[in-house]
């Protein structure tokens, strides 16, 4: 039978298009630069796109799904790249070593704007709307505040030294890693208590929806990427300052997140991101 | 103890510019539900204003005031009138955007116009009197005084007058109120520009007292504020008063204790905690939440 020979073919070329089209790009990142076929300035540019992605993609996860108006995401941002750094520089080896140890500091780094997450999720089982707007505002100037205290990493003069371990293949990985858990938990059963959190929190919770256990999932999900991204970050630019992380950076990821909603591909809280990077 | 009263009167004097931009966040938001991200870049016009009416005009203090007063009043019903008017039925993260990108239209205009910071020649002469040890100067007189004056107009304004019946009306319900006939257009107008017309004479103020001015003075000083309207209850006109001279008093007062890198930190982390135990300010009311 003819008919059903060709669904399982057009099954197949649309099961292993996205694996074949990342494979290929993963492949074409590693090769790309290490046969100098991409001007550093383009790379540049793709490192920032990539890092960029992770950022909006974690942000719209608690400012589209969730429906809460943050802006402390470059908090998050700067806590995962100093962790991170403290990482490459202060605790795992130099050396030859140090490329295939990067992911475990990125990692830290995440789990470390996780952490922080989770208190900021806390505080928003009190406050909520325009509140919780400020308590997020507060959380990343104290964050800023703090780093800029603390001679060990240099304080307001910033953190020198750190190694540059961020490739394209790695940026590429991190987004893809990124886009791909995020689309997941948006589609799971977590991520419609998410959604419903955005619609009605009250009705939700009402509804028997566990609207605090989605908020913490949301807020440490998210902030784990933004964490992520900062480590990249750090590792990219191969310096690290708290001014970098001010509201500035916070409005520019706001303005790319709904830049996204406005535009002619997607409403609100919709997928996949534009990837505006500069 | 003397220390202490010194100290005091620099709260006064940091808290009265507060008190006056923190207004004009909570002027804007009792009405619109908004918050005016470009608030603080008014403040820093106003001081340019100011910069310029001293500087290429020569003018005395009480027309640099009125003047840098009224721009700040046009530039702000401009604001409403072109850039958030034709949002006001949009989401309301996109009136915030909007805001926050006046604000950045508003700082890299005047960088365009004059990109070093400014020095603004003195409005006043400065005198210092000592009072039995502590030593008072016309400038911090002058700035709390003009501050009460024009907090106590428009505490006037808001409670006495029809243009503040419409205001407050507004502010319970505005598709009702347009229905009995208020101008409400007219209303949120003048709203603006009493809230910018505070700003800029806050930016006239604070040159008088820092008198150097850059295009970027604004960002820090306009979180600060909205931060004291917030801890006096955001939508509440005396709280942003009483926010306003809370957080002078707890900014002088940390530096006197600790360094002073620590002061935002000690300022945030304050905000912080009071939004924690005290979710909606001081003097605001917890809104109703309904299904």
């Amino acid at each position: 039978m003819p008919i059903p020979q060709r669904e399982t073919r057009a099954r197949w070329s649309h099961r292993w298009r996205l694996p074949l089209l990342l494979g290929g790009g993963l492949v074409l990142s590693y090769l790309l630069p290490h046969f100098a076929l991409l001007s550093p300035y383009v790379q540049l540019l793709v490192v920032s796109v990539g890092i960029n992605i992770i950022l909006t993609t974690s942000l719209n996860l608690v400012n589209g799904y969730m429906g809460e108006f943050s802006v402390g995401h470059a908090g998050f941002m700067a806590i995962g790249a100093y962790a991170a750094a403290v990482m490459t520089v202060n605790v795992l080896p130099y050396g030859a070593a140090a490329p295939w140890l990067f992911p475990l500091a990125i990692v830290a780094g995440g789990l470390a704007a996780a952490l922080l997450g989770c208190a900021i999720a806390l505080l928003s089982f009190k406050t909520r709307g325009d509140y919780l707007a400020i308590v997020t505002l507060a959380f990343l100037m104290i964050v800023k505040s703090t780093l800029e205290n603390v001679d060990a990493v240099g304080g307001a003069r910033g953190f020198l030294g750190i190694e540059r371990l961020t490739t394209l293949p790695w940026v590429l990985a991190w987004s893809a890693a990124t886009v791909w858990v995020i689309r997941n938990l948006v589609h799971s059963r977590y991520g419609r208590d998410i959604q419903a959190v955005r619609d009605d929190e009250i009705a939700a919770n009402q509804t028997g929806v566990d609207t605090r256990r989605a908020k913490v999932l949301a807020f440490s999900v998210s902030s784990f990427f933004a964490g992520v991204a900062g480590g990249l970050y750090a590792h990219h630019l191969q310096f690290i300052n708290p001014r970098m992380f001010d509201i500035v950076k916070s409005t520019d990821m706001l303005v790319i997140v709904d830049l996204q909603h406005h535009s002619p591909l997607g409403f609100s809280g919709a997928f996949p991101p534009v990837p505006l990077g500069v | 103890m003397l220390y202490a009263l010194q100290q005091t009167l620099n709260a006064l004097q940091l808290g009265s510019i507060y008190a006056l931009i923190a207004l004009g966040y909570t002027l804007v938001y009792s009405i619109l539900r908004m918050i005016n991200f470009a608030h603080g870049d008014l403040f820093m016009v106003g001081a340019f204003a100011c910069f310029a009416a001293a500087t290429f005009f020569e003018l005395p203090f009480a027309a640099t005031l009125l003047l840098s007063m009224t721009c700040t009043a046009v530039l702000g019903a401009a604001l409403e009138r072109l850039a958030y008017r034709p949002l006001r039925d949009a989401p309301r993260v996109s009136a915030v955007i909007t805001a926050l990108g006046c604000g950045i239209f508003l700082e890299h205009f005047v960088l365009w116009l004059s990109p070093y910071p400014q020095h603004v020649p003195a409005l006043l002469q400065n005198q210092t009197w000592s009072v039995s040890g502590l030593s008072v100067s016309s400038i911090q007189m002058a700035i709390v005084a003009v501050a009460l004056a024009l907090m106590f107009a428009l505490d006037f304004i808001v409670q006495r007058t029809m243009l503040g019946l419409a205001m407050r009306a507004i502010s319970i319900d505005l598709k009702t109120v347009a229905l009995m006939g208020v101008p409400v257009n007219l209303v949120i107008s003048s709203t603006f520009a009493m809230g910018a017309a505070l700003g800029g004479a806050a930016g006239v103020l604070y040159s008088l007292a820092y008198p150097v001015v850059d295009p970027y003075m604004g960002v820090l000083m306009g979180w600060k504020a909205f931060i004291a309207a917030v801890i006096g209850g955001i939508g509440h006109v005396r709280g942003a008063v009483l926010g306003g001279f809370l957080l002078g008093a707890v900014e002088i007062f940390v530096t006197v204790v600790l360094p002073s890198t620590y002061r935002d930190l000690t300022v945030f982390t304050l905000l912080l905690t009071l939004l924690i135990f005290r979710p909606h300010g001081f003097l605001g009311r917890p809104a109703l939440q309904k299904v």
